[in-house]
């Protein structure tokens, strides 16, 4: 069965870097794009720009935290809110190491907080690792929505 | 009583008595001068007496001292002399003896008037002074000048209410930085976030595509162009290396030091231990007085002997076999503690430069560094209390020294 990765990032550089380090490592998985947090909350609910496709509920979400709009942690809230997506697998994938984003997004729900490394060798081995963890070794729970 | 009797002296006990009274009533005579001399001769009261309409009747040195009137000028004349015209224009003294007379005694401080026309703030007490039917005679008058009273206590009192505005002007000026402080505060901390968020995002760009480069079109490089591009990721990895530092030593002005007794010396081997992990391939001998206790926040002190410890491990690696040295030692009270290593030392010239952020004493070329490891540690041990400082010279080592507390 094929996977699906949705990955919240408002940076086009660092989305293409992101996605292509993870289609090369994670496996076989769709790797889908939002730009920010309304735009994560239309991809899940298959409205807006995403109005054509299906709703989905992907494996597992990569968060950025600062986005336009609506913010990680803001649409982390919201997704822990609904009983429909409070249980995917969401990893904050950021640049900062900020104590109070790391505090933050734990406190929200968070299942991972991972810090983006500018060395792209390092970013390859993290990729490859959060891949495996969290599409292959993680068992999650039934959720509504699957 | 019989006819012939009329001639006859009087009986002794009779004459005794005339003369017991004769001498009462001479004592009482003289009692009543002692008194009225009494009254007089005090200084410091104003003690006169009225008649019924207000009119002076007696004077004393008191009075005469206090109002400026002598006897002579003032007997006879109405005592509303003494008040303001305001207060007589308002009928004032006619009002007090009206109540001296119901209440049997008027009191009050204000206003009067001396001869000379200056005023005295006075304490008046008036008595209304009644014959055995009750009626009244006249008025007893006591004043006491408390000009100099009331100016003290206008004094203190100006003194208090300008203390008082000083309060609340220091108040305002500080309720003003405190403002400004946490704006200031603010917009770091907004920076900071900024720094943190969206200053990796390009590097990450320059390293992640130059890399994708190198590997796509690797057999179509030169070694030159690999260079250069390698020199590209190098760069941008060195700047997430300055942005990262930085975003640590603005991140210590914001945190509060919470100091707990800690092991030194276990902490130190921990350090050595990391840096000879990464860093196998050097003999280093590593003496640490394991004893070193100190009170100081644990994560914070763990910063600062990364930095020293990896100082002297970076600058020693010119020696086959370095010494590096972490102890402490007694002195004036206080402990310092020092990391002492064998390597290329530094110019004492430039030991003023050491702590300053950015400042380098080696180039990049020789050794590595963004420079702001020292200003972190300054930081670090300026927010316990204590000082840092440096001894060397080149080629002989470095010696860096720290106290945790101000000399007590």
């Amino acid at each position: 069965m094929t996977r699906t990765i949705l990955l919240v990032e408002d940076n086009p550089d660092d989305a293409e870097l992101t996605a292509s380090v993870l289609r090369d490592h994670s496996l076989d998985a769709i790797i889908d794009l939002a730009e920010d947090g309304l735009d994560a909350l239309e991809y899940l609910a298959g409205t807006g720009r995403h109005a054509a496709s299906e709703p989905r509920l992907p494996d597992l979400m990569l968060l950025d935290l600062k986005l336009p709009r609506m913010s990680g942690l803001e649409l982390l809230a919201q997704l822990r809110a609904d009983p429909r997506t409070r249980l995917i697998p969401v990893v904050i994938l950021t640049s900062s190491l900020e104590d109070d984003d790391v505090a933050r997004g734990y406190a929200l729900g968070a299942n991972s907080y991972v810090r983006k490394p500018v060395d792209y060798d390092e970013f390859v081995v993290i990729a490859r690792k959060l891949g495996e963890f969290w599409l292959d070794v993680n068992h999650p729970p039934m959720s509504p929505g699957r | 009583m019989e006819p012939n009797a009329t001639f006859d002296p009087p009986p002794a006990d009779v004459q005794r008595s005339d003369e017991r009274r004769h001498e009462l009533q001479r004592a009482l005579v003289r009692g009543e001068e002692r008194f009225r001399l009494l009254i007089e001769s005090v200084r410091e009261y104003a003690i006169f007496m009225l008649d019924r309409t207000g009119h002076v009747e007696s004077w004393n040195l008191g009075a005469q001292r206090l109002k400026g009137y002598s006897a002579a000028d003032i007997i006879g004349r109405h005592f509303s002399v003494f008040y303001p015209p305001e207060d007589v224009a308002s009928g004032k003294p006619a009002r007090e003896l009206e109540i001296a007379t119901a209440t049997g005694q008027y009191e009050e401080e204000g206003w009067r008037i001396r001869k000379d026309g200056s005023r005295l703030w006075a304490n008046v007490v008036i008595t209304a002074l009644r014959d055995e039917t009750g009626d009244v005679v006249g008025f007893g008058k006591v004043t006491r000048d408390m000009t100099e009273r009331r100016a003290h206590q206008e004094l203190l009192r100006d003194a208090a209410t300008e203390l008082e505005r000083r309060v609340h002007e220091r108040t305002a000026q500080l309720e003003h930085a405190t403002l400004k402080l946490e704006a200031t505060n603010a917009e770091l901390e907004a920076f900071g976030y900024s720094v943190s968020h969206d200053l990796r995002a390009p590097l990450r760009a320059l390293d992640g595509f130059s890399k994708r480069v190198l590997a796509s079109a690797a057999d179509r490089l030169t070694d030159s162009e690999r260079g250069e591009l390698q020199r590209v990721r190098a760069a941008a990895q060195r700047m997430a290396q300055l942005i990262d530092d930085l975003l640590n030593l603005s991140r210590l002005t914001r945190t509060s030091f919470e100091p707990k007794p800690i092991e030194l010396g276990s902490i130190a081997r921990e350090v050595c231990d990391e840096l000879r992990r990464g860093d196998p391939g050097r003999d280093v001998e590593v003496v640490i007085d394991d004893a070193m206790q100190a009170s100081a926040d644990p994560r914070m002190l763990r910063i600062v002997l990364e930095n020293l410890i990896g100082n002297a491990w970076k600058f020693s690696r010119g020696r086959p076999r370095a010494r590096i040295e972490v102890g402490c030692t007694r002195s004036e009270g206080r402990t310092v503690y020092h990391v002492r290593d064998d390597g290329v030392g530094f110019d004492p010239k430039y030991a003023g430069k050491l702590f300053f952020p950015f400042q380098r004493l080696h180039s990049a070329r020789e050794f590595e560094g963004t420079g702001i490891g020292l200003a972190t540690v300054q930081r670090i041990v300026r927010g316990h209390g204590g000082e840092i400082w440096a001894t060397s010279a080149p080629g002989s080592g470095a010696t860096f020294s720290f106290t945790l507390e101000s000399e007590r």
